[in-house]
Order: structure tokens, then C-alpha cells, then sequence
């Protein structure tokens, strides 16, 4: 068996215990990998800066497209988006090489398809809801997501199709705010969510450029937000009670635990599914006291429940993260 | 790399007498920082519904101050007492952090009752800044300490909000932060890591979540008032921090990463909240922090998603503010790449 590799956490108990001086804890802590070398900087200045440019420029086109400027035409205007939009797929083009310029441009074009969508909206008043802004943009991005390849950028792009289910049961359905937690806009995200963690999980993740699972667990995370809201309105709201929302709620829970406890290890993916299902067993104890006029036990079997159950998932959650990290 | 390794190497580089390895046994069994959220978002939740409880159970408890005052103040000994009997024990711990976050809810209804309705909010916003650094010192827990500094920071700067002393409060959390970062290792060398560790922490996510409160979003006022001098506030703490992060780095390269702070200070001084995170996204970046360094670049597309909806400047001029601050990130991106990136390697 290999000795076991060396963190943060045990340097400092080293420096804690007077076997490191700080230059020596500083110095530690590089050769053990956790604080940057001069190159890993100039990597990470590289991408901060071009990055964060890229993206400011974008958002600066979009907030001018917004403001609606008289003095400009109708077709400068569009001839500013659309030039955007070609500068951006040339140096995606000829920065084949280059990894991080090409993704910059086109993450650059994801930015710009929407202020674009919003633009020739906006001149030729063609009668579409936010919604519809939303998804196209999501629709027209796909292959510039595709081409980038990349995590951010998909998660990007899931963004934008959440955004775009909420505004459509938010202003199609019911023109209110909460409608985002209704039951079928709950089933839509969820079902849109999980087929996504789905097909990325088994065909995509291992493609996609960029390192972590920011994608997986960011659609777990709205997945399991999903489920719950299911579970919740199920537990309290009687007039949009159906049999079939625990029950795909607790599908959702039971087909995340098997894939991330059995199937591939992601303490990180265990912890969202822990947070939900302590939420929806307290909701559960609640609805039950207080419906049998319980109120005062109420609050004090939640809080027990609350404090036990998560005391219970994080010596868990340790478990599991040993177990990850031996294997 | 191995404890051996590491200590051979250290050995080489001067920084130790032998390279012999010391008789210490390392704990290993290390919370992820997402248990920690979930522990501590699960803790608040637990006191708040035990609070609920006693308010339910004990007739009359929210009229009485003194009361309330000894309740939090048994519920403050509990959780210390319960910390020290069994600080491995996640039950345990949990109780603990549930019974303070109730006692510290009663001792500020409390203060609020004693000194009367009459008086300003934010007296009581000072006592709960007050009572929240004595927690980060009594309290012999990580995920406490942690949870009181964020308070503490934010009843701060709820307490300052309306005058300009609220300036002097951005300076001295970004210096101290900075501080922290610059002096961690003196003080985990000191014995010191326990307490510095949660408070650097907190006060980073303070900052990141403070440049919210300078958007004129809903009524079209801001929270804090003095958006530029609170920009030169954070920008000061930015500037220091690369100063003394440079110190090591040859005199081209330090110059150049002064001038490019500088450059990015100047063009970004209508955005308190970009500057705060920008400083805390490079000294997480520094110090080998990935959460926090992701945290601080979520908090910064945040910020730039929340700059549309600021009612304080039109859309015109916003979108000249974002093109400047894009140009010049480019600008250094160019520069950096051209110039300085033979250097590193």
C-alpha cells in the first residue's frame, strides 16, 4: 500500500506543531500542489483575463442593444451583433490551436446570440414572449455550445433552458412568479434536467473539456430542487395534490442515490441528495404534527429531526468521502 | 507527494535542519467543505425551529427580557461545554451549534427589548456585531466560528449602513482580510490556525456577498451609500494585497502587476462588488483555496448579471463601463501573454 499523499490539512498540523517555521509551511504547501507555481499562475491569469473580457464585451454589446439608442440605426445595430457573431466564429475558426481562444470566442458567441434574438425582436416587433427569447437563444446556441466543448459553457446553456421553461409557466401558464413551483413546471424542470444529467452522464461527461463535474452536479442540483418542490407541494398544497408527485420525487432520489452510491462515487453529488431528503422528511414530520394540532412538539420533533438527520448525513458523507479517496 | 518526500524536500531547500520525519500521527478525516455547508445550513434551520419551540412552550418568553437574556445566556454555556465534552461527536456538535444559534436569536430580541422600541435598529445590529466576534472567540468550533464571523460582518455593516463610517468598515474588513491571507502561516505556525482559518473564510464571503448591497436595484437607492469611496476602499486592499504578493517577483513583473491592478481599480470604480471580489478571487486563487476561488467567480457573474437591473445608471452608460473594463482586460490578457509568459516557465 502507498503512503498516503500529503494536503493543506496536514501541513498545517505540521506547522501547528511547531515542525514547520511559516517559510516552510509556504514552501510546503507548493511542493505539496495546493498553492500555485508561477506557471500555474500564468495559466490561470491567461484565462481570468481573456475570459472575464470576453465576457464583459458581450454583456456590453447586449446592455447597448437593451438601452434601445435612437441615434443609432436599426442597421448598425444589427450589423454590430451579426459582426460580433462572425469575428467570433473566425478566431473559433483559426484559433483551432489555441484551446482557450477558440473557446473564448465561442463562448463570445453564445453571449451575443441572444442580445441578436432580442434585437430583431425588439425591431420588427414580431410578438414573441420572453420565454420564446429564451428558448431560441438556448436553440440557436446549441451548436456553439457543441463546438465549445466545454463545462461552463454548458452550464451556461442549462441555464438558459431552465430560464426558459420558468418564464414560460411564469408568463404562458400563470402570470405569476410562484408558478415556478407549481407542479408541472416542477415536472417539466425535472424531466428536462434529469434527461440532460442522463445523456451527460452516459455519453458527454467524459468529452467535455474542462476538469470537476460543475455540469453534473449542476443538474443534479436542479433535478433534486425539482423533486422536492414535487414532494413539498404534494405534502402541502391539497388542492394540486397527485398521487404521481411523491412518487416520482422519491424515483428522482432513489435513481441519484444508485447512481452516485453505487454506480460512480460523488460525495459531492450525495451531499445535494442528503439536503433534499432532510428537507422533505422534516416537511413530512411538520405536516403530520401539526395536523394532528401538534404545533409546540412540532417545532421541537423538526428541530431534533433537522439537527439529527444532518448530523447523521455528514458522518455519512465522511464515510463515503474515505471511501472515494482510498479507492 | 508523501510526508518523506515533503521532507526531503524541504530538507534540500534549506527550510529544515534534517529531513528526518517526526513521530506525529496526522488526522486524515477531513469534512469536504460541503458537508460543512450542509451542517451549518441544517444547524441555523435546527435552532431557528427549537426557538420556535420555546417561544411555543414557555408562555410569555418574548415579553420578558431578562428572560431571554438568561436563556441564551444557558444555551451560550451549553454549547461551549457540549464543544469541549465532545468536539469529534457530529450530534453533539450539532446540538451545540443549534443551541447557540437559539441563544444568540434570544440575546438579540432581548438587547432589542431593553433598550425599547424607541431606538434605532442599529444599535441592536452593533450589539449583535459585538456579541458575534465574542462567539468567534468563545466558541471552539470550525463551523461556528465561521457562521459568527458572516454574522458578525453582516450586522456590521447593517449597523454602518447609512453613514460613512461604513467606508471605514469595507477598509478595515478588506485590510484585514488581506492581512490574514498574507499572515496565515505566522499564525498557523502560532498555534493560531483554529481561529484564523474560519474568520479569513467568513470575512471572504462577506466581501463577496457585500457588493450587492452598493446596486440601486428595487426603490432605486443603494444600500450603502458611498459606492465610490467604498471602491477606493476595496481597491486600497487590492492594491496592498498584490504589493505584498509581488514583493517576491522580479522587478519587471512586480511592476507589471501593480500597473495591471491599477488599471482594473481605475476602470472599475463605479463597482464596489467587482473590486471586493476580484481581491478575494486572487488571494483564494494564492492560497490554494479552489471553493472559494470558484465562489468568488460565481459572486462576480453575479455581480455582473445584478449591474443590469441598477437603477442609478442608464443602460447606455453601463454598457460603456462593462466595454472599458472588457477592453482592458483584454488589453492585460495581450500583455501578459506577449510579455511575461516565457517568465514563469
Amino acid at each position: 500500500m502507498s503512503a498516503p499523499a500529503i494536503g493543506r490539512e496536514q501541513i498545517d498540523q505540521l506547522a501547528e506543531s511547531g515542525h514547520l517555521a511559516p517559510a516552510a509551511r509556504d514552501h510546503a504547501l507548493m511542493l505539496a500542489g495546493v498553492t500555485p507555481d508561477g506557471a500555474q499562475w500564468q495559466r490561470f491569469l491567461s484565462r481570468l483575463f481573456l475570459l472575464l473580457g470576453v465576457t464583459f464585451l458581450a454583456a456590453a454589446i447586449g446592455y447597448f442593444i437593451a438601452y434601445n439608442w435612437d441615434v443609432m440605426g436599426r442597421f448598425a445595430k444589427i450589423g454590430l451583433l451579426e459582426a460580433g457573431l462572425v469575428v467570433a466564429a473566425a478566431v473559433a475558426w483559426r484559433a483551432e490551436a489555441d484551446r482557450l481562444m477558440a473557446r473564448a470566442a465561442l463562448l463570445a458567441g453564445v453571449l451575443l446570440t441572444g442580445p441578436l434574438l432580442a434585437f430583431v425582436g425588439q425591431t420588427y416587433q414580431t410578438g414573441a414572449d420572453t420565454y420564446e427569447l429564451f428558448l431560441g437563444w438556448a436553440m440557436l446556441a446549441l451548436p456553439w455550445v457543441l463546438a465549445a466543448n466545454w463545462r461552463p459553457v454548458w452550464c451556461l446553456w442549462l441555464l438558459l433552458v431552465n430560464v426558459a421553461i420558468a418564464l414560460y409557466f411564469g408568463e404562458a401558464w400563470r402570470p405569476m412568479i410562484g408558478s415556478f413551483f407549481a407542479p408541472p413546471s416542477a415536472a417539466v424542470h425535472l424531466a428536462a434536467n434529469a434527461g440532460f444529467l442522463l445523456v451527460f452522464e452516459a455519453w458527454a461527461g467524459a468529452r467535455v473539456g474542462g476538469s470537476g463535474r460543475s455540469v453534473e452536479r449542476f443538474a443534479l442540483a436542479l433535478s433534486l430542487a425539482a423533486a422536492c418542490f414535487l414532494y413539498l407541494i404534494f405534502v402541502f398544497d391539497w388542492r394540486e395534490r397527485a398521487w404521481w408527485q411523491p412518487l416520482v420525487a422519491l424515483m428522482t432520489f432513489a435513481a441519484a442515490w444508485f447512481a452516485y452510491r453505487r454506480w460512480r462515487i460523488d460525495v459531492a453529488a450525495l451531499a445535494l441528495w442528503s439536503f433534499g431528503g432532510i428537507i422533505a422528511i422534516v416537511a413530512t414530520v411538520a405536516k403530520i404534527m401539526s395536523a394532528g394540532h401538534l404545533e409546540t412538539a412540532a417545532f421541537l420533533l423538526t428541530g431534533i429531526t433537522t439537527i439529527g438527520l444532518s448530523a447523521l448525513a455528514a458522518g455519512w458523507l465522511r464515510k463515503v468521502h474515505r471511501e472515494a479517496e482510498a479507492a | 507527494m508523501t510526508l518523506e518526500s515533503l521532507f526531503d524536500a524541504l530538507h534540500r531547500a534549506g527550510h529544515l535542519p534534517s529531513a528526518t520525519v517526526p513521530a506525529i500521527d496526522l488526522e486524515r478525516d477531513h469534512s469536504p467543505w460541503y458537508t460543512r455547508v450542509l451542517l451549518g445550513g441544517m444547524g441555523w434551520l435546527g435552532g431557528m425551529l427549537v426557538l420556535g419551540f420555546l417561544g411555543a412552550l414557555i408562555s410569555g418568553l418574548f415579553d420578558s427580557a431578562v428572560g431571554m437574556g438568561v436563556l441564551a445566556l444557558l444555551m451560550f454555556g451549553a454549547s461551549v461545554a457540549i464543544y469541549r465534552a465532545a468536539p469529534d461527536n457530529d450530534f453533539a456538535t450539532q446540538f451545540a451549534l443549534a443551541a447557540s444559534i437559539c441563544g444568540q436569536a434570544l440575546a438579540a430580541v432581548a438587547f432589542g427589548k431593553l433598550v425599547g422600541h424607541d431606538v434605532d435598529f442599529t444599535v441592536v445590529a452593533w450589539f449583535i456585531a459585538l456579541m458575534q466576534a465574542a462567539l468567534v472567540w468563545a466558541m471552539p468550533n470550525f463551523l461556528h466560528r465561521l457562521i459568527s464571523t458572516i454574522f458578525a460582518v453582516a450586522a456590521l455593516l447593517f449597523a454602518t449602513k447609512s453613514g460613512v463610517m461604513n467606508v471605514a468598515v469595507d477598509l478595515a474588513m478588506a485590510l484585514g482580510f488581506v492581512a490574514l491571507v498574507h499572515f496565515e502561516s505566522v499564525l498557523v505556525a502560532g498555534g493560531r490556525r483554529a481561529i484564523c482559518e474560519p474568520v479569513l473564510n467568513g470575512i471572504a464571503i462577506g466581501l463577496l456577498v457585500t457588493g450587492i448591497g452598493y446596486m440601486s436595484l428595487v426603490g432605486g437607492s443603494s444600500w450603502f451609500p458611498h459606492t465610490g469611496m467604498s471602491a477606493v476602499a476595496f481597491g486600497i486592499a487590492l492594491l496592498a494585497w498584490v504589493w505584498l504578493s509581488a514583493k517576491q517577483l522580479p522587478a519587471l513583473s512586480r511592476g507589471a502587476a501593480l500597473a495591471a491592478a491599477i488599471a482594473f481599480v481605475a476602470v472599475s470604480w463605479r463597482a464596489p462588488g467587482l473590486l471586493a471580489s476580484a481581491l478575494v478571487l486572487l488571494a483564494a486563487f494564492a492560497a490554494g483555496r479552489r471553493a472559494l476561488t470558484a465562489l468568488a467567480l460565481v459572486a462576480m457573474v453575479a455581480y455582473l448579471s445584478a449591474y443590469y437591473y441598477q437603477m442609478s445608471m442608464t443602460l447606455l452608460a453601463k454598457s460603456g463601463v462593462l466595454a472599458l473594463t472588457g477592453a482592458v482586460l483584454l488589453v492585460l490578457w495581450w500583455v501578459q501573454r506577449q510579455f511575461f509568459s516565457k517568465e514563469a516557465s
